[in-house]
Parts: structure tokens; sequence; C-alpha cells
């Protein structure tokens, strides 16, 4: 077995066997057993680092840099032969998306873990909040490890289950069983899309494994395929598959219209929100999109080609919408909690857009930024709540005094998200909306170019509204007069166990973008600087290592990547893929230098606007003045009610399936039970007819024959009067009468 | 006139006083009450058969067979006349009177 | 030896039980659970043979060894009369009716052989269905030999998982039934009759042999539910034994005409699977229907599947996961061994492709709609049995090799997942003396423990992934996409699609379920005095959990064993279609 492979099973199933003995005896241990799934996942940090450091230290090749993919595979199940095989593997493998993965998943974990420690002090299930947390580090692990889609699909269902332990974890609150619910069958609902997407493409591929799903499209065994929704309308069945595939994402990464459930999802315990529902489960459906970004991209793809694939459309779009739908919803809220989980919501946005305008490296590494800093705001105001008890921000105000790592590590999180230069958040901000941007341009002679420009337009917009809304929280919960003298007065720093995770996460919020990446691969870097000019290596480090190029290494022999394509290595191969010179990489690479200052320049702008506003409105000047007046009042209104997107919901999917089932309950209660016994009733009715004429027909005349004799019988009882003298008389005048009738007849 | 049939005795004759003391005793058996006057009707209704045997025996085909059930009517009479006699008794001491109509134990 | 043990250790232990004194109760129960684990032990070894790199002597082998044994004890002039009658003939799979001239039969007839040629025959065409190289243990005597019947039993894939269900649950009922009190002698007695029968419904291969044990399975539920029930149990017991009986009745006309239209006469399953293709698609199509409408009240599929919700509600909690746990399966195994190798012609029928795809959806769908309407906790469990039946049904529709295989895992899945659904209700049920969902409520604080098997059954149920549910359903979707997505079947696939909305139908009333019983505010004080489950529950539940995880995991011992005999079907069907 190959070292890596090795590895990686170590960091996956550690957690597992963690959450096996803690679920069962974790309890008997010396503090509730907290410690063993703590290490478990700590050892999986130092083993993912020690994955990371090794790719940051691979010399970059033709291919790119990084690791070579390696993958190991055991059946699992298997059916048929043939044309009819089913053969479904449980298989490991890791390239550098996933080691970035295993990084991100196993350090933020292991912080959360931390936390809890100091968060979950004394609460009830103690030792089974560590045991999910167990399982769920596991099925995150199973997933970005995974080498087939269906055990994503796997994977990707445990973590949903492990979510909803978690979301519950307070099982005796309506609400937080309510909200469980809520999460997971919300998230079924894209599963049901991203099942049929899969059962699609093993219909097609006849695998489910990654590499095998992109030799089909390269192959071209989709071309020609296409699904008639209705008469008439009718779209190629990749495109299809693509769409109801990206529905999982949509559950999982909250996107419009799927994203009822995350904000709800705040009812969890707050390391739980850091953890699951802003670090690492939110951005599964962002990675899929990365792994599965050939599939989505389409046979472009191999032509170096991101850019005209319907599907990535689409995939912006939503993205885009659900950016800017957010950002202007966490606006109007006032609970802490929902403020973070609709930035997170938003913030997936962006992840979409980028992943949707063709450069899913950007958009997986806003996910990798995006991790640290959200997950030290979550842990934040888990900090604040647990302070103060409250998640209002109006019951809060001037904490800064009171707690000031909170602060400064808050405020450097708010940084970061809200685009400061120089912060993590604003390098892959910027790289996400430069290729937006680049795209509109791109797309601009089209005739529909308005609605290639809408992802960029989207971005920008939440941009301004992020950092509007962030500092709205640093300003009404850290600044300020406290609005609530008697909590503010029992408000305490947090101890260390949850302040050290703290500082590490606004750390790497500072510093994962440029600084320390740089350090650890400058010599990477400098090697990367001479094969520059052959190949196509970019300057940004991350790009490196999460490139198209990267994500099809591992596709089956016979195929390389050569000049920004996939070309097939033998001329007989040759017919497979129809090679073009490719005037899209040219193009493309035209429009992002353009694209390259104005987004530099708008997105400074933007931060900077947005954090002035909020500083104008939430702490300088109008903060005394009720702003929400005026036509702004009706779209406050709208706001606080989540654009009636929930209620919506609750009119009409969720009414409408009640309905369904009493319908279904009252007519099979009503009509097919009543059928049956109708004709148990018949049968009843009918054996009563049966009854009466056997009484009254049958046995009536049985029964009459011997009432008959009987009469007769009584009639002629008379004649016996017991005196011998009658009987003799009688007998003679028988006697006489049978001879008088004998003698008539002779 | 002729009187032949008066002198001129035959088998009619015979079975004409026959008939006679038959329907006597029939008469006797349905009329009387007393038990004891019955069982003398049945004597009748018995002499009356012998008679017709004899009768019959004398007239017929000289066979002698008639004489001998005759003889045998007589014996039965005897012995029946015994039997009725004993049971006669023994009803006149269950029930204390021999009239007939006035014992109706066959009806149950 | 091992298979007749299985089937009539239980009925030993309840003729023992019958001599014990009712007043000995604790006696009764002992023997019985005695009786119940010795069958178990017996199915393992059962069972074991199928893991094992010998697994003894197939049914071929058995027959052609017979045939040889039959013929070596004649006279030598028959022997000399018969063996070149017998090489004449061709016995190949499929075979066409086996008929002799007129010379041949006067032979015979003359040396008094009818008999025995009749049994040469039988075992001859038997050996060559290709179903026969799987079965396993063959025992074959004579029962009643004027009629050609035989005691015949066989074991292979795909009965030996569900002859190991009924051991493994018949077994853990016996344990939970232990508080029992209500005339034990009678419940512990018909308990082991019902095992008895179920071991032999599944293992016989003589089609009358098979039907006697389908109708004495009736007997004992009759009066398990109809004594031991809830009030309506009456009315439960008496629409649950006339409903079934309407579908033996058809499984008898069918089994009567198959009787008379083969030739020879035969009841011989194995045999008629050889002579089936030969008979003429009308035929096939009336036996099919009458078979599946047998079968399938037993499944129960939709209109007939009404007696269900009744006697769930009614029976006690040991008989329901006997009913919902192995009951019901025979109807699934009827399918699978029956229609299709018996009926192969009718079963591609685009009629019958159709109904049993529709169908299917219709299980799946508005089982699942039925289930969130429901009140009642085991009523809502039964309904949900309904919808998880259909992936059975749709899986045969499609028929490749994935969804037959997910539709006969499904069937065990499912006996294990609803038998621990039912247990749980019945725990609950025990401690708060009613079943309303509505009036649960935090029952998963109090009884931590109980909470956590109970997360297992019903994400079970409710397909997640690591967990056995999720296996076959989702070979029997992919198997169903395959089967689907090549002519003639492609207008089925939006059939597909409909059937995959139930897996989020089935989240949302498992979650409403967990929701409204398990978690948020205790609705009653007394619920706080709950205790957890005690030992007698979690030893009748915690086998059933841990199986439903292993199978989840590691889904191929299960696959292993099922594969080859389900494989086969497909095989014959295929092999008929060209």
């Amino acid at each position: 077995m190959d070292t890596t492979i090795l590895i990686s099973s170590i960091i996956l199933f550690l957690p597992l066997v963690a959450f096996i003995v803690q679920i069962h005896i974790g309890r008997f241990f010396k503090r509730e057993g907290d410690w063993l799934p703590t290490s478990a996942v700590g050892i999986g940090l130092l083993l993912s680092l020690y994955l990371f450091a090794t790719m940051l230290g691979t010399h970059p090749t033709e291919h790119g840099a990084g690791l070579k993919p390696v993958m190991q595979e055991w059946e699992w199940i298997r059916a048929g032969s043939g044309l009819g095989l089913l053969d479904i593997r449980f298989g490991i493998y890791v390239d550098n998306l996933t080691v970035v993965m295993l990084v991100v998943v196993t350090l933020v974990s292991f912080l959360v873990h931390v936390y809890s420690m100091g968060y979950m002090h004394g609460e009830e299930r103690y030792n089974r909040f560590f045991a999910y947390l167990g399982l769920f580090t596991f099925s995150m692990l199973g997933l970005v490890l995974s080498s087939n889609l269906l055990f994503v699909y796997i994977f990707w269902e445990l973590v949903g289950v492990c979510s909803y332990l978690l979301i519950g974890f307070y099982i005796h609150k309506d609400s937080a069983a309510a909200a469980a619910k809520k999460a997971f069958i919300t998230n079924r609902v894209g599963d049901l899309g991203f099942l049929i997407g899969i059962l699609i493409t093993v219909g097609v591929a006849g695998s489910t494994m990654f590499s095998d799903v992109f030799a089909s499209v390269a192959t071209g065994m989709w071309d020609n395929k296409t699904i008639h929704l209705t008469s008439g309308l009718s779209v190629s069945l990749l495109t299809f598959a693509g769409l109801l595939m990206f529905m999982g994402p949509m559950g999982k990464s909250a996107q419009f219209p799927l994203h009822v459930w995350l904000p709800d999802a705040m009812e969890g315990p707050t390391p739980v929100s850091a953890l699951i529902h802003a670090a690492t489960m939110v951005a599964a459906g962002v990675y899929l999109v990365g792994r599965m970004f050939p599939f989505f991209t389409g046979p472009g793809f191999f032509q170096g080609n991101f850019f005209d694939s319907p599907v990535l459309l689409s995939i912006a779009l939503i993205g885009g919408f659900t950016a800017i739908m957010a950002a202007t919803i966490a606006v109007a809220q006032t609970d802490i909690k929902k403020v973070l989980a609709y930035s997170t919501v938003s913030q997936l946005g962006f992840m979409m857009i980028g992943c949707g305008v063709g450069t899913f490296a950007f958009a997986l590494f806003h996910l990798f930024t995006h991790a640290f800093f959200k997950a030290c705001l979550f842990l934040g105001a888990g900090s604040v709540i647990h302070a103060i008890h409250s998640q209002e921000m109006c019951d809060m105000g001037g904490l800064r005094k009171k707690m000031p790592v909170t602060y400064w590590t808050f405020l450097i999180s708010t940084c970061a998200i809200a685009g400061v230069p120089f912060l993590s958040g604003f390098y892959s901000k910027e790289g996400i909306l430069t290729q937006a941007l680049a795209y509109a341009f791109y797309h601009g002679h089209s005739p529909q170019w308005f609605v290639y420009a809408l992802p960029f337009i989207f971005g920008i917009c939440a941009a301004a509204f992020t950092a509007f809304y962030m500092f709205r929280i640093i300003w009404l919960t850290f600044h300020g007069h406290p609005r609530d003298e008697h909590k503010y007065e029992h408000a305490h720093e947090s101890h260390f166990a949850m302040a050290m995770p703290l500082v590490v996460l606004s750390f790497l919020a500072i510093v994962s973008a440029g600084i320390l990446p740089g350090i650890l691969t400058g010599k990477a870097k400098s090697d990367a600087h001479e094969a520059k000019a052959a190949h196509a290596v970019s300057e940004f480090w991350f790009v490196n290592y999460i490139s198209p190029a990267a994500l099809v290494e591992s596709m089956p022999a016979g195929y390389e990547w050569v000049g920004g394509k996939l070309q097939p290595r033998t001329a007989k191969e040759q017919n497979f893929l129809k090679i073009q010179e490719s005037k899209a990489v040219a193009e493309m690479h035209h429009c992002h230098t353009q694209a390259h200052l104005p987004t530099l320049l708008a997105s400074i702008f933007v931060a900077s606007l947005g954090i002035f506003l909020s500083w104008l409105c939430f702490l300088g000047p109008w903060h005394s003045k009720n702003l929400v007046r005026g036509p702004l009042k009706a779209y406050h209104k709208v706001l606080v009610n989540l654009y009636y997107i929930d209620w919506f919901y609750l009119k009409t999917v969720v009414a409408l399936t009640y309905l369904a089932s009493k319908i279904c309950g009252w007519f099979d209660h009503t009509v097919v039970d009543f059928l049956v016994n109708m004709w148990g009733w018949i049968t009843v009715r009918t054996s009563d007819v049966a009854g009466k004429v056997d009484y009254y027909g049958v046995d009536g005349t049985v029964r009459m024959t011997g009432a008959v004799t009987l009469k007769l019988g009584q009639k002629s009882v008379k004649i016996q009067t017991g005196r011998v003298q009658d009987y003799i008389a009688l007998s003679l005048m028988l006697v006489v009468l049978v001879l008088f009738v004998f003698m008539l007849l002779v | 006139m002729n009187f032949n049939w008066l002198t001129d005795i035959g088998l009619t004759h015979y079975l004409t006083v026959s008939v006679v003391i038959f329907s006597l005793g029939i008469a006797v058996i349905l009329a009387k009450r007393n038990a004891i006057a019955i069982l003398m009707g049945i004597e009748l209704l018995l002499n009356a058969a012998c008679l017709n045997f004899v009768a019959f025996s004398h007239f017929g085909n000289g066979a002698q067979s008639g004489q001998v059930v005759a003889v045998f009517i007589i014996v039965i009479a005897a012995a029946e006349a015994a039997v009725a006699l004993a049971i006669i008794v023994c009803v006149y001491r269950m029930f204390n009177l021999i009239a007939v109509d006035q014992i109706a134990k066959m009806k149950e | 030896m091992l298979l007749s043990l299985a089937i009539f250790l239980p009925l030993m232990a309840a003729l023992v039980i019958l001599f014990i004194p009712a007043r000995y109760k604790q006696a009764i129960k002992i023997v019985s659970l005695i009786g119940a684990s010795l069958c178990f032990y017996v199915t393992l070894h059962v069972t074991g043979a199928f893991f094992s790199r010998e697994p003894g002597e197939t049914m071929d082998h058995f027959f052609d060894n017979k045939v040889e044994m039959t013929l070596s004890s004649l006279k030598v002039e028959e022997q000399n009369a018969l063996r070149p009658i017998l090489a004449a003939k061709n016995f190949a799979y499929p075979a066409k009716s086996v008929t002799l001239t007129e010379a041949e039969q006067k032979a015979i007839h003359g040396l008094k052989l009818d008999h025995v040629w009749q049994q040469l025959v039988e075992m001859k065409l038997a050996s060559g269905v290709p179903q026969a190289k799987k079965m396993l243990m063959t025992e074959y005597y004579e029962w009643i030999p004027s009629f050609n019947i035989y005691y015949f039993v066989a074991v292979d894939g795909l009965s030996v998982s569900l002859v190991f269900l009924s051991a493994l649950l018949g077994m853990l009922c016996i344990i939970y039934s232990w508080n029992i009190e209500k005339a034990t002698k009678g419940f512990f007695s018909l308990f082991l009759l019902l095992i008895s029968a179920l071991m032999g419904v599944f293992l016989s291969l003589d089609f009358f042999l098979f039907y006697v044990f389908w109708e004495v399975v009736l007997l004992p539920m009759y009066f398990l539910i109809g004594i031991w029930g809830g009030p309506r149990r009456i009315y439960a017991a008496i629409k649950f034994f006339i409903y079934t009986l309407i579908g033996s009745v058809l499984m008898l006309v069918a089994m009567i005409a198959l009787y008379y239209f083969s030739s020879p006469q035969t009841f011989n399953v194995i045999s008629l699977m050889s002579l089936a293709p030969g008979f003429s698609h009308d035929f096939q199509w009336w036996i099919f229907l009458a078979l599946f409408i047998g079968f399938a009240i037993k499944v129960p599929v939709f209109p007939f599947h009404t007696w269900l919700p009744d006697a769930h509600v009614e029976a006690p909690t040991p008989v329901s996961v006997i009913l919902a746990g192995v009951l019901l399966k025979m109807g699934g195994y009827g399918f699978f061994r029956f229609n299709f190798p018996i009926a192969p012609s009718a079963s591609q029928d685009p009629f019958f492709v159709w109904m049993l795809a529709i169908l299917g959806v219709i299980n799946i769908v508005y089982g699942a709609f039925c289930a969130m309407a429901q009140k009642d906790f085991k009523s809502l469990v039964a309904y949900s049995s309904i919808s998880h039946m259909g992936y059975i049904l749709l899986g045969m529709a499609a028929f490749t090799y994935a969804s037959m295989q997910g539709a006969v895992l499904q069937m065990f899945n499912h006996g294990l997942s609803s038998a621990l659904m039912f247990l749980l209700v019945g725990v609950v049920y025990e401690r708060a003396h009613h079943r309303r969902i509505d009036d649960f409520g935090g029952i998963g604080l109090q009884m931590p423990y109980y909470t956590g098997i109970a997360m297992v059954g019903f994400f079970a149920s409710l397909g997640l992934p690591g967990l056995n549910g999720f296996i076959s359903e989702i070979m029997v979707f992919l198997g169903t996409y395959q089967g689907f997505s090549v002519a003639p079947n492609t207008d089925k696939m939006i059939l597909l699609y409909i059937a995959l909305s139930g897996i989020v139908l089935t989240a949302v009333y498992i979650l409403w379920t967990i929701q409204r019983v398990y978690m948020g505010e205790v609705k009653n004080e007394h619920y706080k005095e709950f205790k957890d489950i005690n030992a007698r529950e979690a030893i009748s539940m915690i086998p059933i959990a841990i199986l439903c995880i292993v199978l989840g995991v590691f889904p191929k011992l299960i696959l292993d064993v099922l594969q080859p005999s389900v494989d086969v079907i497909v095989d014959m069907m295929k092999m008929l279609g060209k």
C-alpha cells in the first residue's frame, strides 16, 4: 500500500474508532472521554499537515505542482456481469485537492474539539457530543477521500445525519428538533437530484469513479445523448445530469432555493455551527463542484474551455443570487448566529460563483480561507454567547473591554471576510471577482451578455453588503455602550480552551492566503517561475496545486495533459478526441488581464464603502436615528421575513405534502379499506340470504314433514282409548272394511 | 213349501250355526263390561271356529285333520281360560274391579 | 437432514410444551427458547455451508446419483427396458413435455414401472435446471405417491437468507415474549408452530408441500392475533385470515392447473421450471396472474394491503415482528421462486412489467404518504413496510442482475429493520400503554440507550448509508436505471424518478416521527419515570441493530450468498429469451 494511502486511511479511521469507543464506553473515562476524539483528530491533523507539507515541497512539473494522485480501491458491491455489471468499490483517492480539504477539516475540527471542551463543559450528554463530533469528522474525511461518486454520496448522507444529530443535540428543545428535521429533509431533496445524477452517470459511464466519469466525458460517451423533458424541449443528457447533480451541492451548501435549513441549523450548539455549518460540511458542496468540475464543464473542459457550459452558468447564477440574497437578509437579522449563518450562505454563494465562472481553484481557495475566518467568527460569537447567555445583538455592546481576545480575533476575521486587503479573504474573493468580470468580458459580444455579467454584479454587491453587515456585528457587539448593563457586568473573557482556537484561527485568517504558504513554498515558487515559460503555471501558489490538470491527472492511461489541454497519447486514440486550437483559452487570458485592475479597485472600494456606511449607521453620527423608515421600512419587513421563502415553503411544499398525506390516509382508510370491508359486508349479507334460504327453504321442507307427521299423530292418538273392547271393535270394523274392499275389487 | 232344508242337514247349516255362535261371541265381547263375560264370549268364538273345523272336516275330502284341529282348539281354549282367569284375578287384585271399560291403563 | 431439523425442531419443542402443565410457565418458556435456539443453530450451519469452500452436494448431482441408484436397484430386465427409453429423451433445460410412444408406454406399463418412470423423469428434469446447481442439502422422500407428491426440501441463496431471518427473529421474539403471562402455553406452542411453518415455506420445493406449509402459517397467526391481540383483534385476525386465504385459493388453482397441464404431472417446482417454458404464453399469463395475486396479497401490494395495518396494530409485538419481518417476505419469495421461473414468458410480458413497475411506484409513494398520515405508531411502521415493499416490485420490473439482487436484499433488510422498529414500538408501548405518536415526546432524554437503538432502526429504514437499508435501495435504483435505460423500457424511466422521490418522503415521515416521539419537550410527567430498556428487550433488539450496521458496511457478506441464486434466475430468463 502506498504511504499516502496508509496515512490517509489512518486519518480517516481514527475518528471512527474514537466514535465507536466514545459512544459506548466514553462516559466511564476521565472527563467523560472528551480527550479521545480530540486526540484522534489531533493525530489526524498532524498527519494531514505532513501530507500538506509534502505537497508544498514537491517540485512543479509540466502537469502542475504537488502530489501525484494515488488511489486504492476495495470491492464493496458487485452484481451482474458484462454490460449489466454493477461494480461499486470503496476507494481512497488522494490528490492536492484532497490534501487541502484534509487540512481544512482536521484543523477546524481539532480546534472545535478543543473549544468544545470549554464551551460544552457541564452540559448533559457531554460524552455523546464528542462522539457525534468524532463521527462527523470521520464522515467528512470520508467525503473528501472517496474515489467515486457513490461513496461521496454515502458520506454526504452521513455528514447530513451527523449534522442532524448535532443540530438536534439539545434534544428537549422543540425548535432544535424541528430545525434538525428541516435540515435533513431539505438536504434529502438536494440529495435526490444528486442521486439521479449519479444514476444517469453510472448509466452512461458505467462507473462512478471520478476518473472514469471524466474519461467518459472526454471520449464522447455523452455525445448525442439527449433527454426529452416535454415535447419539443430536450436538453443534452450531460447538462441534465449536471444540473441534477448540482442539486446535491445546492442542498448541502445551502444555495437558493434550498438554503432555508442553514439559518435554522443554528439551533445546534455553537461549536457545531462553526464546524459543520460554517467551515466544513456546508463547503462539501463546493468541494464536489470542484471535484466534478470537468463533468460540470462538459467536453469543453478537455479543450481548456471552462466558459461555455450551461451547467456552470446555472451554478454561477444560482451562486450569485444566493450571495446577494443572503447578504441582504443578514443585514436585517439581530441574532448574532443568524447573521453569521446568512453570511455563510452568502459566502458559499461566492464560492459557487467562482466555480460557475470557471475558476474553481479560487472557489476552493475561498473555501480554504473562509473555513478559518468563519470558524473563528462562529467560535468568537460562541464566546460572546457563553459570556452573556444571549444571542441577540441588542443585549450586547461595548464588550471589547471585557473580552479583548475575543474582540481582536473577531475583528481580524471580520476584516478578512469583508475583504480588507492583505488578509486571506481579500485574496480569495478578489480572485473570484476578477474571473467573474473576465467571464462577463468574455461573453461581452453575446446577445445575452447581461446574463453573463450577472455573477459579477451580484458578487460585487454582495461583497459590499458583507462588509456592511459584518462590521455591524462588530459595532453592535463590541463597541458603543452596553445595552444590557446586567449582562455586561457578568461578562468575562473565556478561558484558555476557548480562547486558544480563536487565536489560532485568526492567525490563519491573516496568513493562510499569502504569507505562510509563501514561506513554505518559497523554493517551489522559484521552480515554478522557471517552469512558467514552458508551461502554464500560475503565479498564485494555491492555483498551482488545485489546477484543472490535477483534477484529471488520474484519468486512465492514454491521456495526458499538454499545454492546457487533454490529449490522447497515441494517434490511434485521436479519434476519441477532437483536438481543436482552442481560442477560448487565449481569449480568456486576455479578458482576465483586462479584468484584473478594475476588480481590484472595485473590491477595495466596496469593502471600504461597506465598512464606512456601517460605521455611519451603527456607531457614527446616524446611529441614534431610526434608519428604517419610508420605503426602506417595507423592504426591511421583507428582509426580516427572509423574503418570505420559508413562509412560501411552509404554505406550498410542506402544506401540499401534508395535504397529500392526509388525502392518501383518508383514501386508504375510507376508500380502499372501505372496499375491502364492503366486500366483507357483501359476503356477510350474502351468507345471511343463503342462511335464510337454507333455514326456510331446505330445512323448512324437512321441518314441515316432521310437523305434518306430528299433527297426524296428535289427531290419531284419540283412537287409543285404552279400552280393549274399543280396539277389538275397531279391528273388527277394519276387517269388515278390508273384506268389503276386497269383495268390491274381486 | 219345501222344507227339505230342514231335514237335509248340510254344511250350510253348520256354518250358519257357527256364524250365530260367532256373532253372539262378538256381541258378548263388545257389549259386556265384565271380564269374565268377555272370556265367555271368547269361548263362544272358539267354539264357533271349532264347529267350523269339524263341519269342514266332515263335508270335505274326508281327511280328518279338521277333527284334530278341533281337539287342539278345545285344549287351547282350556289353557286360554286358565291363563285368562289368572289375568283377571290379577287385574282384580290390582284394581279391585273387573269392569274392562274402567280400566284404561293401556292408553298410557 | 439439517433442513428437516430446521423445520421440525420448533415443532418438536411445541409438542414437548403440550405435555408440560400450563402452570409451569417458566419451563414452557425455557423449552420454547431451547427449541428456537436449536433451530437457529441449525440454520447457522445451513448458512455456513454457503460460505464454505466445499458447500456439499448440489441438487443436480443429488438427482443424477439418485437416478442411477433407482435404476440399479431394479431388476436387470427392467433396467434394460428403462435405460434406452430414458436415454432417448431430452431433459436439457428448457425441456419440452416428456411423452412416451405407445410402444414405450406398453413396455413400461407391462413391467409395472409407471411410478418409477415418473420418478425418474421428474428427477432428470430437475437436475437439468440451472437453478438446481445452486441448491444444496436436498432431501427427497415420497409422501403421497398417488399424486406424485414428495417431501422435497432444499436450500439456495434466496431461501437461506430468509430461513436465517426467520430463525433469528423467531428466537429473538421468544426472548422478547418472556413477559407473556396470558395463556403462556398456548402462545409459545403456537409461536413455535409458526416458526416451523415458516421454515417449511422457505425450504420446500414441492408445490404441494409448499402450499401446505403456506396454509399452516395462517393458523397460528390467526390465533396469535385473535387471542393475544389488541381491542379489535377479532376483526383484524379474521381480515388477515380471509384475505390471505383468497390469495391461497388462487395459488391453489394455479398449482392444480400446473399439475394437470404438465407432462409428466408433477408438483416438483424444479421440474416445473424445466417444463414451464414449453407452456403456451396464454397459459403462463394466467398462471402468472393467479400466482401474482396470491403472493401480492401477502407482500402486500397496493390495493391488497389494508389487512396489514389492521393486523399489525392489533397483533402483540412479537407477532408483529414475525409478521413484518418474515411473513411479508413469503410473498416476495414466491415471486422469485415461482413467478419468474415457472412463468418465464409471461413475466416478460409488457403488461406484467408495466404492472410491476407501476404497482411498485404506487407502493413506494402511496405507502409513504399513508405512513405520514398515521396517528398510531404501529400503523405508521406498518405503512412504512408497504412503502419499502415497493422497491422489491420495482426491482423485479427492471429485471437486471443488480435490481433483482437489490430486491432480494431489500426483503432481508426490511426484515431486519421493520422487526427492529416493531420491537422499538413495543418497548415504548409497554411503558406508555398507548401508541398515539402525537402524545409522545422527549423520550430520548429519558431512555438514551433505547433511543440509540431506535436511531439505528429508523435510519436503517430511512435508507441511511452505512446501514443495511441503503444497500438494497441503491442497488434497486442502480439496477432499475440500468434496466430502464435500454429499449423497450425507456418509457418507464419516469416511474423510476417518481420512485426516487420516495427517499425524500421516507425521510419526511421517519424524521417527523423521531421528532414527535423522541425529541422535543416531555409532554407527560409520567414519561419521566420511564426506565431505559431492560435486559430482555436489549437482548432481543441489539443483535438486529448490529446486523443492520454490519450488513450496511459489509454488504458483500450477504450479497455473496444471494448473488449466485439470484443471477441464475436472470440467466434462465435470458437463456429463454434467445
